[in-house]
């Protein structure tokens, strides 16, 4: 049984090299191309009624038709513009609310409650509420989106302040920093870390939360966004268009991820403050 | 002896240029301890030493002897509970650049900032300009033979450049006094000597005033002129011993000076806790 092992790994090793030698933008192009021919097979095969499903072909056209006539690019603005209020507003509440905690036992004891009962809750349940405190409009769902934004936020800013190396911070205060300037220049780059990962969470609880408020409640304001096309999509029964829409939040998704990984490769990952993205 | 005005005046900034024979560091009957779990815990009953212009002083004793007590309380981060502690005349001790501390950790580098931003971000924050903090930044590097790794992130650097990072960062800001708190303590055997050489050497340059905590004997003996011994818990100051004219470590008065210091510290058996 011994003699033979230097053999056996050799083949499957071998496989997955090739693999892992392709450069992993074309390794993501390959799956997601064979995906796609899996889904047309799917349409082909089984020919499902267009009133429930579309195959890629039709869903490329209603993407490409709604991104040239302004319809997608206009709703993903305004989703996109009251997602980053709402988290703007989310975060500088936990920003607030950890400086608070950092300064005064009273504060750590607020924080900590807070975020045990707020934390759990899912974004939307408070959207009802809301939207009697508020009225059918933006406002309510700012609300709803700083809700579910400030709390990751505040729990990762919190952890990040707490866990800051105390002998840098005795550098900080040995050079002559003020108590300004050590906030600034040594306590908030050491918990960056945090704040990304806080942030990115933020981002994810958000989405998801904007997405759902608006297709639960359809036309919130004025103005839809990317939840109330879709909704208005499958009213109309215009299946191509639910999946457009669909398609672009999967790629705001990649390029929001993307974008993120890019921050982190050129801050923390560089700093050796995390390993890899 | 009174402290106020007794002491000669030593020029704020620039340990090269005070006046030779002035008193730089003045520990007067100072008792420290700090508050734990358990109540006040004493760590120094009673201290009195000083230390003078481009002297190297070196505190040793054994662990929990409070010896980094004394030097965070020289470093401004702990009032004394008793006495005075004086640095170029003055005793209300806030941390400050005029008495920069190399730490024992690796982790006391900024990770975000790269080796010469490091060294000089802390010129930059006592309102030098930036191209001359950049400049000053330089000639400490070469000084610390790191000129090579100026643009690299402190992740990337061993244990022992890191030392030597957090050395230049330390005389790039020309202390009054400079502080180091046993910072070849977390390096291998042979690191830690050739890092004790070169900052001998530097210091020899520089003629930097030094105030050195360690726990090694051999380390007191290659850097220091004075060693004060710390003893007992909570410790006083049992000998202040003059070690200029010891000689090199294979001399015979190397080798009686060092079983001198042993003695003072109340080793028992060979292990000194020395690499």
């Amino acid at each position: 049984m011994a003699t033979p092992s230097v053999a056996v790994p050799a083949r499957p090793r071998g496989a997955r090299l090739r693999w892992g030698r392709l450069p992993a933008w074309l390794r993501y192009l390959l799956l997601l191309a064979a995906l796609v021919g899996i889904w047309q097979l799917y349409v082909v095969w089984r020919d499902p009624s267009p009133l429930l499903f579309s195959g890629p072909r039709d869903v490329a056209e209603a993407f490409w038709a709604g991104w040239k006539d302004g319809n997608l690019a206009r709703v993903t603005w305004t989703t996109l513009k009251i997602l980053g209020i709402g988290i703007g507003i989310g975060a500088v509440v936990a920003l607030t609310l950890t400086a608070f905690a950092a300064l005064s036992q009273i504060g750590e004891d607020l924080l900590r409650m807070l975020v045990a009962i707020l934390n759990p809750l899912p974004g939307v349940a408070v959207l009802p509420l809301a939207i009697l405190w508020f009225g059918l409009n933006t406002n309510a769902l700012l609300f709803v989106i700083a809700n579910a934004a400030a709390w990751p936020i505040a729990i990762n800013l919190d952890t990040g302040f707490k866990t800051v190396n105390p002998t840098i911070v005795a550098v900080g205060r040995n050079i002559g920093l003020s108590s300004r300037r050590l906030v600034t220049d040594v306590l908030a780059p050491a918990a960056l870390p945090y704040a990304i990962s806080g942030l990115k969470t933020a981002w994810a609880f958000g989405w998801r939360t904007i997405i759902a408020a608006e297709l639960v409640f359809g036309v919130a304001g004025a103005e839809g966004g990317l939840g109330t096309y879709i909704n208005n999509a499958k009213l109309f029964l215009d299946i191509p268009r639910v999946f457009a829409g669909l398609v672009t939040i999967a790629i705001l998704g990649l390029v929001f991820e993307t974008l993120f990984g890019f921050l982190e490769r050129r801050t923390i990952v560089r700093w050796g403050m995390k390993t890899s993205t | 002896m009174p402290m106020s005005g007794s002491t000669q005046d030593v020029a704020l900034r620039g340990g090269v240029g005070t006046l030779a024979g002035g008193r730089v560091l003045s520990v007067d009957r100072v008792r420290l301890g700090y508050w734990g779990s358990r109540g006040f815990h004493l760590a120094v009953e009673e201290a009195s030493f000083d230390v003078a212009a481009r002297e190297r002083v070196i505190v040793i004793g054994q662990s929990g002897s409070g010896k980094s007590t004394l030097l965070k309380a020289v470093a401004g981060f702990l009032p004394p509970a008793g006495g005075t502690i004086a640095v170029a005349g003055r005793t209300n001790l806030a941390p400050g650049p005029d008495r920069a501390v190399v730490f024992q950790e690796f982790d006391q580098l900024f990770p975000w900032r790269n080796v010469l931003e490091n060294v000089a971000y802390p010129l930059r924050v006592n309102r030098w300009r930036r191209r001359d903090a950049a400049a000053r930044a330089r000639e400490y590097l070469d000084l610390t033979g790191l000129s090579h790794a100026a643009d690299r992130y402190p992740h990337e650097l061993s244990g022992g450049m890191k030392q030597r990072v957090a050395i230049a960062r330390a005389l790039a800001l020309e202390p009054v006094i400079l502080l180091m708190d046993e910072p070849f303590g977390s390096l291998d055997a042979i690191t830690r000597a050739r890092l004790q050489r070169e900052l001998h050497g530097i210091l020899e340059r520089t003629q930097t005033t030094l105030f050195f905590v360690t726990h090694s004997i051999d380390e007191a003996l290659i850097l220091g002129e004075r060693v004060v011994v710390l003893h007992g818990l909570p410790s006083t100051v049992r000998e202040i011993v003059d070690v200029r004219d010891v000689g090199p470590p294979d001399s015979p008065s190397y080798a009686e000076m060092r079983i001198h210091l042993r003695e003072l510290l109340a080793i028992e058996g060979d292990d000194d806790g020395d690499a």
